[in-house]
């Protein structure tokens, strides 16, 4: 089994795609942790359903210290990994695995922001996002609960 | 505008005094300060009518 | 205008108009008769300029008749009033002497008389000067009361206000005619101390009771005199007041609006920080919701099977597998070290053949299932958060907008204010009045309370002294005179009071009838009180005193009604002269007050100085027939203006 690693990567691509959020200070991410900056775009790359097996990271660069996961964080990679093996349960044997397949998904969220704030007036953004969360919110407790 | 006296006073000054003795008094008082001005002069002429007056008795 | 004569020769009625239009004159006019009479001009500031001695003050000579001397040269001001009484004349006369000065250099006063000439029927004259003129003027045109001679019709206000009750009661005083008595009477307390003095130098214990009664009487002078000055301070306070309450009328109070717009601003800062703070946290808040809606479906989804897996007893039960496989193998309990029989090996071997996941993975759904049931969980206080912090920032939105209200008002109430440091100086100086005034009014308050227990005092030393007076043999006669002395002094006080009452009533009841006859509302007022204090009170049918709230006509015609009963009581001699008479009152009301002016004229001489403005067609018409004389002011130049007789 190939080593596992101790920290967490992101195509470099997406490393712009930080700096601008960071500029524009969209959902406070300058003052945000690349942990915390990283699992936002893991969400919305999980939401979006697009198959990671087209990603691919060409140049990769760390963002954050596997040690600076909380018990919170890792149980959240694993559900991920979980729901992209469609349920496979041997895949969380594999930190290996997890890690590429949260990367890709990551990359996958920091893409989706780049093309949303591109087509966004300025200063907008944040009150989309929230309508659309409370579109989310709707449709997840109203179907499913 | 003159040094008469106003009647007026005369009468009320009769009206509150018991005796003309008194009134008499006081009417000859008010004659001297109307005819004369300053200060230099009342006090021993207040004296002598006040004695004169004042012998005659109720 | 100079060198003139203006006669005011009576008609069938009294009654004489100036029309001119603002820096004509008219005022000059008034002036003028001030300056005659009083030696001032109180149209000209608000403060008399009594105080200066005669070289200090302005000099009076017009420009134009300066211009026209040489240096060196003099030049007089003179005004003279002829007034007929009866079959007498009294002329007020008073000079004025200048030297002329160089060019741009203020003339030299010289010289001043005033002199008061009394014609007689027969010829002869009377000359009176110094303080018998000055008398004689007080007697004719009392000074502290002279705005019931000379009516200024902007200054409707002035009439029936607080001090003026002290004013009235003055005069009532003098057209009493008994300053006379009152000399007396305070000659003759003079006089009565005196003797007692001199009855008690050889009466040692006569001595002291005397010594007691004239230390009261010392003590109740000076405690009078206190009040008076309190009273004098009392009305210069509040002339201060009203005067500084003029000039700010309508304007707002600079410094206070500039004060609550440094707290506006202070507030609006820290709301402010508090909106920043607030809009960050929202952000913060939407980020972590952000998170986990979009993980919600992923996590619900193992988090579901997890709950299968145990259902299906697929999940091992809180043992430790490696254990189990452990005692399988050495066949002994680690437990309770006893050795396993069949039916714990059986058990054992079921257990572990239940468990179809591997126990590295059995083991990490069961460390995670914990912390992503909790974030499931956590969704809907993220989402109660998130309400509540929209909550808080709409809240702050709605408070920052209305701090910025109130500062565009307080700035638009404040524009346009260039004086602003003269504004603020203005109401500070109307605060520190304020004090002062309410310091003056306590303090006579307990200067008057004080006043009660000395005059106990001195009414216990008098009764003393008396006494004391009595029984002494030796001095009988002069404690005969003393009685006597004190006996007068009680009657004048006596009748002093009396007649003073009297001609308070005379002077109501006349105020009253001529009020009621001239007013043109005839159900809306129903008394006039001139009280104990001389305050005047004027009552509507209703019951309640509303001299607060009457027109100004209505307060110039009381205050007229008021002065024709003062000329009634008293025999003032003096017209009436009115500066724009109308100018206060509205359009509604002028032709009644014109109409109430000419019923006014049958009974005295009305003199009116009108702008041409105030002399509207309605106004023309009522006096057309009427007016003696009319006049009209023509500036010929910023420095002379020419008298036009009209009729």
């Amino acid at each position: 089994m190939a080593a596992i690693p101790d920290r967490i990567y992101i195509d470099i691509r997406d490393w712009d795609v930080i700096n601008q959020l960071e500029r524009e200070n969209y959902f406070n991410f300058s003052n945000k942790t690349r942990k915390d900056q990283f699992m936002f775009a893991l969400a919305i790359g999980v939401n979006s359903d697009l198959n990671i097996n087209s990603v691919n990271i060409e140049k990769r660069r760390e963002i954050f210290l596997t040690k600076d996961l909380s018990e919170n964080d890792k149980a959240i990679f694993y559900a991920v990994a979980i729901k992209s093996s469609n349920g496979d349960l041997n895949i969380i044997n594999d930190l290996n695995e997890v890690y590429k397949i949260v990367q890709k998904y990551a990359h996958i969220g920091f893409q989706i922001l780049y093309n949303r704030i591109k087509n966004t007036a300025y200063g907008s953004f944040e009150k989309i996002f929230e309508v659309e969360m409370a579109e989310l919110y709707n449709e997840l407790f109203l179907i499913k609960n | 505008m003159n040094s008469v006296l106003n009647p007026k006073i005369i009468n009320e000054i009769k009206d509150n005094c018991d005796d003309n003795n008194l009134a008499d008094f006081i009417k000859e008082l008010l004659f001297k300060e109307a005819e004369r001005v300053g200060q230099w002069w009342w006090k021993e002429t207040y004296k002598e009518i006040l004695k004169k007056y004042s012998d005659k008795g109720v | 205008m100079r060198n003139i004569d203006i006669d005011f020769k009576k008609d069938n009625n009294d009654l004489h108009i100036f029309i001119g239009r603002n820096g004509s004159g008219k005022t000059n006019f008034m002036n003028a008769i001030n300056w005659c009479l009083y030696a001032d001009e109180p149209h000209l500031s608000k403060n008399s300029n009594e105080e200066l001695d005669e070289s200090e003050k302005m000099p009076l000579v017009n420009l134009n008749a300066l211009s026209e001397k040489s240096p060196g040269e003099k030049v007089k001001v003179e005004v003279e009033l002829w007034i007929d009484i009866g079959s007498e004349t009294v002329v007020f006369k008073r000079t004025m002497e200048y030297q002329v000065e160089k060019i741009g250099v203020e003339p030299k006063y010289l010289d001043s008389n005033f002199e008061v000439q009394l014609h007689h029927k027969q010829g002869n004259v009377e000359f009176f000067e110094r303080e018998e003129a000055r008398d004689y003027v007080e007697r004719f045109v009392p000074k502290n009361i002279r705005e019931f001679f000379f009516f200024d019709g902007e200054r409707l206000d002035k009439y029936f206000i607080d001090s003026t009750g002290d004013k009235i009661k003055k005069n009532t005083f003098d057209i009493s005619r008994i300053d006379l008595l009152e000399k007396v009477g305070e000659r003759l307390e003079t006089l009565s101390r005196e003797l007692t003095r001199e009855a008690s130098r050889n009466n040692p214990d006569l001595e002291k009771t005397n010594e007691t009664f004239e230390k009261y009487g010392e003590a109740l002078e000076e405690i009078n005199k206190q009040i008076e000055e309190c009273n004098k301070n009392i009305t210069l306070s509040r002339n201060i007041i009203r005067d500084i309450d003029d000039y700010l009328a309508g304007i707002p109070d600079i410094e206070k609006e500039e004060n609550e717009l440094k707290i506006l601003d202070k507030k609006g800062a820290e709301k402010q920080v508090k909106y920043e703070y607030q809009k960050q946290k929202k952000q913060d808040i939407l980020m972590d919701y952000g998170i986990l809606l979009n993980l919600w479906s992923t996590i619900k989804n193992t988090v579901d099977i997890i709950n299968t897996k145990r259902e299906n007893n697929e999940l091992p039960p809180n043992i430790n597998l490696e254990l189990l496989e452990d005692i399988l193998e050495k066949g002994v309990c680690k437990v309770c070290g006893r050795a396993l029989d069949t039916i714990s090996i059986n058990k054992i071997e079921d257990t572990l053949n239940k468990i179809t996941l591997s126990s590295s993975i059995a083991q990490k759904l069961i460390e995670i299932e914990s912390p992503l049931k909790m974030l499931l969980e956590k969704v809907n206080s993220l989402k109660k958060a998130l309400e509540e912090v929209n909550k808080e920032i709409v809240d702050l939105e709605e408070e920052m907008e209305d701090i910025e209200e109130r500062k565009n008002e307080i700035n638009k109430k404040i524009s346009g204010y260039d004086d602003r440091e003269e504004i603020k100086k203005k109401y500070k100086e109307r605060l520190d009045q304020k004090e002062v005034l309410e310091s003056n009014i306590e303090r006579r308050g307990s200067l008057i309370a004080q006043k009660k227990n000395v005059e106990k005092e001195y009414d216990k030393a008098k009764e003393a002294l008396a006494k004391a007076l009595k029984m002494d043999q030796q001095i009988k006669n002069f404690t005969k005179q003393i009685e006597f002395c004190n006996k007068a002094i009680n009657v004048i006080e006596r009748s002093k009071n009396k007649i003073m009452n009297d001609v308070r009533l005379k002077i109501e009841k006349g105020t009253k009838e001529i009020f009621f006859n001239l007013i043109w509302k005839k159900d809306t007022f129903k008394d006039i009180v001139i009280d104990d204090n001389y305050n005047l009170k004027l009552y509507h049918v209703l019951d309640y005193e509303c001299l607060d709230t009457i027109s100004a006509a209505e307060r110039e015609l009381l205050a007229l009604s008021f002065t024709l009963a003062l000329h009634k009581v008293s025999g003032f001699e003096f017209p009436i002269i009115i500066d724009t008479p109308v100018a206060r009152v509205s359009d509604t009301n002028r032709e009644n007050f014109a109409k109430v002016l000419l019923k006014v004229c049958e009974m005295k001489q009305v003199i009116l100085l009108f702008t041409p403005d105030e002399f509207s067609k309605n106004i023309e018409k009522t006096f057309t027939n009427e007016v003696c004389n009319k006049y009209k002011l023509n500036p010929s130049n910023e420095r002379e203006t020419k008298l036009e007789v009209i009729i």
